[in-house]
């Protein structure tokens, strides 16, 4: 049995090595990305795991208005190219 | 926070000396005990908050307060009308939250006293709280139609909130007889997700051209316009016969000519206009306009506008301090109130919350993403953006609109479905 003193400190060493919490602005925006892109089987496409590079360009597409898509083209209006690429890198890393 | 930390530190001590039989005395003062978020209201914004504090903060204790054993989420629940699903698609219960260690309570909230940092609820419990997340939603305002009161809104339902209203709605409209009008009143002032009045108007006339041709659906709108209103009434021209008055299945009467209701006779089932014109119909859907529910204005939560004033990236109440409101109760400038904008402001007030209370620094985003669909029928969608983000003054300024017409209707209208499917995974699953 850990006494709660020492599981406090491993839970906090755990969380060290492991953040589960939001670290950076990208990941919150993100998290509103994945209000339709979600992991499981839909009509949207799934985009977690796609490779940065392909993504960026999509994303970057979408807002010049060169692929025509339904909502995307007007959500990246409000997004920079560097936030834009951001988001890539991101959800590139997911599965 | 010292109060907080000393009531900790109390509670901790008292464990201690409980323990010291057993056990030789441990330096006790440094282990403080979780610290505690209440969350009230378990819907849009309320269970994803729940969700997402877990995930940002594995050591806090998380208590949600919710009615209802039995949620029939109002989102999605036009889509009820054409068929597209039944009632129990749009019902889930707090099985699996309640798995993911958050602590369940179904119990209605009486009162929140700020500074004692507590909630009174109806079956006698006293709670208290760190820090308190409040997602209750909105009430009607009863004082703006005369004769329209809570009491006749159970036959002559609003169908604008989560419950049993929107079952009385359907079986309404399922037994009105072919030939029949169905009025559906749009208010002049404050309107949750007001887009769903007009695919609600568009469901109903989807269901009364094929079930019964001879009915109408009118929309009597306190608005004189709405937003996207060329894209819908092009839609509405090609389905529902718009604009052709005898043939219409659908009509629109705009606040000038008289789309503003002052009055209801739930006797006679007559409602009088602000131009003094008296209608009759069999079926009424009145939606009056509303504000923040009543423990956040109990609270004094609520400035002059009758929403809850919050900080933009905390979603802490200016009016009193440990509380944060999200969802359609909480008031941002000109953030939409949808249960889009509640997923959203849940994730993000979540983790404001976690950082603030574990002391992290905070973590903010640097845009809000908003999307809505409405189903016009139940291959064509209508989608709505907009993108916002802060001024270095901490104003909200919309940096991307709705400009582009719809590229691909019956495309957009799987992509409300599926958006409905993940939101209501990620919510109860």
């Amino acid at each position: 049995m850990l006494s709660p003193l020492r599981y406090l400190i491993m839970t906090f060493l755990l969380s060290i090595s492991l953040p589960s919490w939001a670290t950076n602005p990208t990941e919150l925006v993100a998290l509103q990305c994945i209000n339709c892109h979600s992991t499981t089987q839909s009509k949207t496409p799934v985009i977690q795991g796609t490779p940065a590079k392909q993504m960026t360009l999509l994303l970057k597409s979408y807002k010049s208005g060169k692929l025509p898509g339904t909502v995307m083209n007007r959500i990246t209006q409000g997004f920079n190219e560097a936030e834009l690429t951001a988001l890539a890198h991101y959800f590139s890393q997911l599965k | 926070m010292s109060l907080t930390t000393r009531r900790h530190f109390l509670k901790v001590s008292a464990l201690g000396l409980a323990g010291c039989n057993a056990t030789p005395p441990k330096p006790v003062e440094k282990v403080k005990a979780p610290p505690h978020v209440v969350i009230i209201g378990g819907g849009f914004a309320g269970t994803i908050a729940a969700k997402y504090l877990r995930r940002f903060g594995e050591e806090i204790r998380i208590t949600l307060i919710e009615a209802r054993k039995s949620y029939i989420s109002c989102p999605a629940s036009n889509w009820v009308f054409a068929g597209l699903h039944d009632v129990t698609a749009l019902t889930h219960d707090y099985q699996e939250l309640a798995k993911k260690g958050v602590n369940i309570v179904h119990d209605v909230v009486n009162q929140v006293l700020p500074v004692q940092q507590e909630i009174l609820t109806k079956s006698g419990s006293k709670i208290t709280y760190d820090r308190l997340i409040i997602a209750s939603g909105v009430d009607m305002r009863w004082d703006t139609i005369e004769g329209y009161t809570p009491e006749v809104s159970t036959d002559f339902p609003h169908a604008w909130k989560s419950g049993n209203q929107l079952l009385t709605l359907y079986k309404q409209i399922k037994d009105m007889k072919n030939g029949r009008t169905v009025v559906i009143s749009a208010p002049e002032g404050d309107c949750t997700a007001r887009h769903a009045i007009y695919e609600r108007a568009s469901l109903i006339a989807y269901y009364l051209r094929k079930h019964k041709r001879r009915s109408k659906v009118f929309i009597l709108d306190g608005q004189e316009e709405f937003t996207d209103q060329a894209l819908y009434e092009k839609a509405w021209k090609r389905f529902y016969r718009f604009g052709s008055s005898r043939r219409s299945i659908l009509q629109r009467i705009p606040a000038s000519k008289g789309g503003k209701i002052t009055a209801f006779d739930a006797k006679r089932k007559v409602i009088t206009t602000s131009t003094g014109e008296k209608l009759k119909a069999t079926v009424f859907n009145i939606i009056p306009p509303q504000h923040a529910g009543f423990i956040t204005r109990r609270a004094q939560l609520t400035d002059e506008s009758g929403w809850c004033p919050v900080d933009p990236i905390t979603y802490e109440s200016l009016l009193h301090k440990n509380i944060h409101v999200i969802g359609d109760a909480s008031k941002l400038d000109s953030l939409p109130k949808t249960g889009f904008m509640a997923n959203v402001q849940a994730k993000l007030c979540a983790s404001a919350v976690a950082d603030l209370i574990l002391e992290r620094p905070i973590v903010s985003a640097p845009q809000w993403t908003h999307a809505y669909y409405s189903l016009i029928s139940p291959n064509h969608g209508l989608s709505h953006i907009d993108v916002y983000k802060r001024d270095a003054q901490k104003n909200i300024i919309e940096v991307a609109q709705n400009t582009k017409v719809s590229h691909n209707p019956k495309l957009e209208a799987a992509y409300a479905q599926s958006w409905y499917t993940n939101v209501m995974n990620e919510m109860f699953r």
